[in-house]
């Protein structure tokens, strides 16, 4: 089947539509060439597909297009302002967070979501947040401290 | 995926008639986390998804003198982060915070996860060791059930084709009892259990146990209750050698199998080991 | 000397479009008209096809074209030529659960699903051996006609006398090693884009590690020649070894963009990332050392038997490059080796990241600590009186230029606070050292040389372009190629851009494999450089009045080092090369090292390597005797590493590194059955995840080689090779039990201690 749904995705509205078997993901690569969001499972365990869905942080390979009528969406494209990067955007590519890059979108998403629930975590707290996202590159060594050093800043 | 209809109602009466006009060929969406990934596989393949995400009550919590009622569709997430939760039933909290993934927690929902069955299902075994309950809400009637014969089997549950399960009533703890979840996997967070062990324990000020709910994930077709195990430390004086004894005991009442996240001898050994260790500390307390 | 952009910790050139999402991998690709294809893949583990039938599938709305064998030249294709072994669709077998035997393109990935089911086939099961040792009896079902007992390379070599030498020893331990079956899980899955052109100019985008030389995979496979066919990298996400041989998939793609006349996108789906796509070779390591009283190693034999699995790959590669690194760490004089790759009907193996070298340094670190322990000796000092030193010639006939080893270990050790922490240390907590060697590129992967070749242009603005085969799979070779260039060239990092992996564009590398990328294109890049250096410096010469040789650069500006000093910007001098002397500036560098003769074909001995990287760790456990789990305390890690052209990329890479090691040691494993992967996803196949990375301490060492550019070796690769024997030894200091066989799961160590504890008391039993 599809649908009419109305959405808006980093801050503008748009009307779609959608067939019931696409998910968010397909959604935000396919019809809305925002291809920042990357595909590295679709079942839900890698993390490389992590949106923010109204505010909190999902796979957007799990969520079907049709489930976001309404709703609100961020993307990393969707981060930086139109004059500078995201601090934590910033913050990742100054502490060498970023080796292949494919994890990083759904890394600094995870993230952000995260911080914006939790503005001081702990180091614990901040990898158990970002548990649900691998990264086969860097060991998360770089992206923890790239994290917390946004965190820092902001004490 | 095979093709289906999607609905959205915004009553509960709307979800079931729905339910009813499908004749139980349609399921309901929760957080889908498990749902959307069974229909890729097509292991299942509804005619129709009622998404029942727009259907206010069964979001609420309500707090109420002996009971918490939680909405089915409360997130695990919020069970994790809710002060109401995190103050009332902490082990829920607790329990909610070691479960899958920050994205997935965001998503998944307490009934959606009672419903789906899993044998190792987290949220399960604190659930019964409280002696939680679920409204089940049907055509005709409504209905209530306790969560410990709930499960039948892996993936399947009392509940019918045509029934919505509307809320999970749990008790309010004893505050003199104690509780925790302790779950074995082999990285820190993010596993599907190997082990999951619910210990709720309430001793008096001799040591001296009142009351004991020992309940087991993932070493059975559905979490259980080890009663023999209970049995053996109700009544009597908590200490190093009995909390061992018991601990054998639940390793002699689980009947675990062997898969490719772990063999049916170290589940077996796992059980005792995380028994005592739950029950060592659960005691400390009161000693 | 000091550096203004070599040394220093620069954000990668590609950081901030992958931190904004712009950087676009395979499967954001997109070319009009473009057709999704999928490949149907043997269920069975070893088959014969008897019949398919695509009829039914190419009636279904939306397939534009299907091909099997018949569509293709049926050509088999291997790393290495005189191996060849694999077709890209076969036709008379299926040799593996994931072998490919047709493939569709469609209008979308549903409709290409959809037809796959539709293809009928008929395949007639075939009795399937999934255990190297069995597939080598006699009566084992043959799986490549011809291959006797199913051995598919058998590597031997001796050196000195290997009888003299156990004669002459004082102590000869005897142990086997038994390792696991990971997986690459690169966080990119493998894929193709396909485009032919009207004039039949293939155009294809690849996740590649190897863009030229996998040029002439598909030449051959394809039958179109060289210059009409175009590797494109785009940005990847990882690659680990798994994308330096051409496979099936790339093949696949081609023929169906031909054949419909139409692009064509493959992309593995996960789960075929895990069954279908290349993994590390599970070894059996047999390893006998002598040794005399005092420690010095006199003799070692080592026989290993690799499960090739279905197909060769690198398979025979891995067992000779794992016996170099065997014998090259430490001086042995006697020395024997046996390697074999044999055929099973499991998954197959590929390059992965060390190359045979994790599985083997694994046997001989562990069984040297047992040295250590049965001598008495310190195993860091044991190790200490054996390692090879700068200027030394193994008895595999490595040449050492430079070596650091000594350094890593000392500082290693020390930083790691072993000795003191061991006094007082708490029950259960243990502590182990490896060291490991590995080769810094090696000739023989293609032909009897090791060549990187690169253009370095310079624009009339003083700007710079590169042009680089080598391949960035992510480990950040653009990065270090910029800073080497733009040092050369005494220009700004920011003025240099660099162009790599398109075999339109760039000349020759032959791949980004083998930790060859620093040294290899980093001599090659510098070169080009240094070549327009010289052209810059002519002109800037004439400007200025001075000889050339008076002339250095650095940020931007031309300068003489005598005072009065006089100067030039750097975009005036090439503004007046281009257009007022007519003398464009640009410059080639080639490289090809070692300049050492190619080792003997029949005895292998030779040096391989233009240099060698070095590394020791630490790891500190503590076990938990009740579930067998092991936590990591700390890891502390020194590499040699020549020089840190850029040390925050360093540090990232041997972090990396050091968690897929620990992945190696303790939890990573596809678990095969009859030939079927169970845990074919991210659920069951257990990578780390943040929570589970210990405190890493990194140390650089440089020992700056002399034919490096800069002094620089390579370090990415092998940074995970130390990490579980380290691991491994620390578990047997902590609970006194010797774990051989990987992974170490906390199942395995629970019975062991079971069983040690079992023995210990029979043991009591007896006495009393």
């Amino acid at each position: 089947m599809s649908k009419n749904i109305r959405v808006l995705i980093n801050g503008e509205w748009h009307q779609l539509e959608v067939d019931g078997k696409e998910s968010l993901l397909d959604l935000l690569r396919g019809q809305l060439g925002l291809t920042g969001t990357k595909r590295g499972c679709n079942t839900g365990d890698c993390g490389a597909c992590s949106v923010i869905l109204d505010g909190k942080i999902v796979n957007s390979c799990l969520v079907l297009a049709l489930e976001v009528d309404g709703k609100s969406i961020l993307t990393i494209e969707g981060l930086a302002s139109k004059d500078d990067l995201h601090p934590l955007q910033k913050s990742f590519v100054e502490q060498g967070a970023i080796q292949c890059g494919f994890c990083t979108s759904g890394m600094i998403m995870t993230a952000k979501a995260f911080l914006d629930e939790n503005p001081i975590p702990s180091e614990e707290e901040i990898k158990a947040a970002i548990a649900g996202n691998i990264c086969r590159c860097t060991g998360y060594v770089k992206i923890v401290k790239a994290i917390a050093a946004v965190v820092g800043g902001r004490k | 995926m095979k093709r289906f209809d999607y609905h959205r109602p915004e009553t509960l009466k709307q979800a079931i008639s729905l339910l009813v006009a499908y004749k139980g060929q349609a399921k309901v969406l929760a957080g889908g986390t498990d749902l959307i990934l069974a229909m890729r596989k097509e292991s299942v393949s509804p005619r129709a998804l009622i998404d029942l995400k727009d259907i206010t009550e069964l979001h609420s919590i309500k707090e109420e003198e002996k009971v918490l009622r939680i909405g089915a569709l409360t997130t695990i997430r919020e069970i994790e982060t809710l002060p109401l939760i995190k103050e009332r039933i902490c082990l829920l909290a607790e329990t909610a915070e070691v479960m899958a993934t920050l994205q997935v927690r965001n998503r998944a929902t307490l009934g959606g996860n009672i419903c789906h069955a899993s044998p190792a299902a987290d949220m399960v075994p604190p659930l019964i060791g409280l002696e939680g309950r679920v409204r089940i809400a049907g055509k005709d009637d409504e209905r209530m059930a306790g969560l410990e014969d709930f499960f039948l089997g892996p993936g399947q549950t009392k509940l019918g084709p045509e029934e919505i399960v509307t809320e999970v009533i749990v008790p309010k703890l004893d505050p003199n009892s104690r509780a925790t979840y302790i779950k074995l996997g082999p990285r820190k967070l993010t596993d599907l259990a190997v082990v999951g062990v619910a210990l709720i324990l309430r001793i008096d000020r001799q040591s001296r146990c009142d009351d004991i709910r020992i309940v087991m994930g993932a070493v059975a077709p559905r979490a259980m209750r080890a009663r023999e195990a209970e049995r053996k430390l109700v009544g009597r004086i908590v200490d190093e050698r009995l909390i061992s004894e018991v601990a054998e005991k639940a390793r002699e009442e689980a009947f675990p199998i062997t898969d490719v996240r772990g063999s049916e001898w170290y589940r077996r050994e796992m059980v005792k080991v995380l028994v005592e260790r739950g029950l060592r500390k659960l005691s400390i307390f009161g000693m | 000397m000091s550096f203004s952009v070599v040394g220093k910790s620069l954000p990668r050139v590609d950081s901030i479009e992958k931190a904004t999402g712009q950087a676009k991998y395979l499967d954001d690709l997109f070319l009009p008209g473009m057709l999704h294809g999928k490949i149907l893949r043997s269920s069975l583990p070893h088959a014969r096809i008897v019949h398919i039938d695509t009829q039914k599938a190419e009636r279904l709305i939306g397939v534009k074209g299907i091909i099997t064998a018949k569509d293709t030249l049926r050509v088999p294709f291997s790393f290495q030529p005189w191996l060849r072994d694999k077709c890209a669709l076969e036709f008379e077998k299926v040799r593996y659960i994931g072998d490919e035997i047709a493939a569709v393109a469609a209008v979308d990935r549903d409709a290409a699903e959809e037809a796959l089911d539709l293809i009928e086939i008929e395949l007639e099961e075939l009795p399937a051996i999934f255990n190297p040792v069995e597939a080598m009896a006699p009566g084992a079902p043959e799986i490549h006609r011809s291959v006797r007992s199913n051995i598919a390379t058998k590597i031997e070599w001796e050196y000195g006398n290997i009888q003299r030498g156990f004669d002459e020893s004082d102590y000869i331990l005897e142990d086997r090693f038994t390792t696991s079956r990971p997986t690459h899980c690169s966080l990119e899955p493998h894929g193709a884009l396909a485009s032919v052109d009207n004039a039949g100019k293939l155009t294809i985008w690849m996740t590649t590690q190897n863009p030229h030389t996998v040029k002439d995979d598909l030449a051959l496979m394809l039958g179109i020649p060289l210059h009409k066919i175009r590797v494109i990298k785009p940005t990847m996400g990882g690659a680990f070894g798994s994308r330096t041989a051409m496979d099936p998939l790339d093949v696949i793609c081609a023929r169906l963009a031909q054949k419909c006349r139409k692009p064509v996108k493959i992309i593995n789906s996960r789960e075929e990332e895990f069954y279908a796509s290349r993994c590390r070779h599970p070894m059996i390591i047999d390893i006998k050392t002598g040794v005399k009283k005092d420690g010095k190693l006199l003799a070692r034999e080592v026989t290993v038997i690799a499960d090739n699995g279905a197909y060769n790959s690198h398979g025979p590669r891995v067992i000779g490059y794992a016996g170099k690194m065997l014998f090259s760490l430490y001086h042995i004089p006697h020395t024997r080796y046996t390697g074999l790759a044999v055929y099973t009907n499991n998954p197959y193996g590929g390059g992965m990241r060390g190359f045979g070298n994790p599985q083997v340094t694994f046997a001989s670190e562990s069984q040297l600590d047992m040295i250590s322990e049965r001598l008495g000796i310190d195993p860091v000092e044991l190790r200490l009186r054996n390692l090879v030193k700068s200027g030394d010639v193994t008895s595999t006939g490595a040449e050492i230029t430079s070596c650091g080893i000594q350094e890593c270990l000392s500082r290693a050790v020390e930083i790691s606070g072993w000795k003191a922490k061991s006094i007082h240390r708490g029950k259960n907590r243990g502590f182990g050292v490896s060291c490991m060697i590995h080769g810094s590129g090696a000739k023989g992967f293609f032909g009897d040389s090791n060549v990187s070749d690169s253009f370095v242009k310079m624009d009339p603005d003083g700007s710079v372009i590169v042009y680089s085969g080598a391949a960035d799979l992510g480990q950040g070779s653009d990065t270090v190629l910029t800073q080497i260039v733009a040092e050369e060239l005494g220009v700004k990092f920011e003025q240099v851009r660099i162009v790599s992996a398109d075999t339109e564009i760039t000349p020759i590398d032959y791949g980004s494999y083998g930790t060859r990328t620093t040294f290899a294109a980093g001599n090659a890049v510098r070169m080009a450089a240094s070549a327009v250096r010289q052209q810059l410096f002519d002109v800037a010469a004439e400007m200025l009045g001075v000889l050339p040789s008076a002339l250095l650069a650095k940020e931007g500006t031309v300068y003489t080092e005598k005072t009065p000093s006089s100067e030039v910007s750097i975009n005036k001098v090439a503004r007046i090369a281009c257009y007022s002397k007519g003398r464009p500036l640009a410059g080639r560098g080639f490289y090809n090292g070692p300049d050492s003769p190619s080792p003997d074909i029949s005895t292998y001995f030779g040096n391989t390597s233009p240099a060698y990287c070095f590394a020791a760790q630490v790891a500190e456990v503590e076990v938990d005797p009740e579930t067998g789990q092991v936590k990591i305390l700390n890891l502390v890690a020194a590499h040699d590493l020549g020089k840190a052209i850029n040390p925050m990329a360093a540090e990232g890479q041997i972090e990396g590194g050091i968690v897929q090691g620990i992945g190696f040691a303790l939890m990573e494993d596809l678990v095969c059955s009859k030939g079927e992967t169970l845990n074919p996803n991210f659920s069951d196949y257990k990578v780390l995840k943040a929570p589970d990375v210990p405190p890493i301490k990194t140390i650089l060492v440089e020992s700056n080689d002399p034919n490096g550019p800069f002094g620089a070796k390579g370090v990415a690769e092998p940074a995970l090779v130390p990490t579980t024997p380290a691991i491994a030894n620390a578990i047997y200091d902590a609970i006194g039990v010797r774990m051989k066989d990987l992974p170490i799961s906390p199942e395995k160590i629970l019975e062991s201690l079971k069983k040690r504890n079992l023995a210990k008391c029979v043991a009591q039993n007896e006495k009393v």
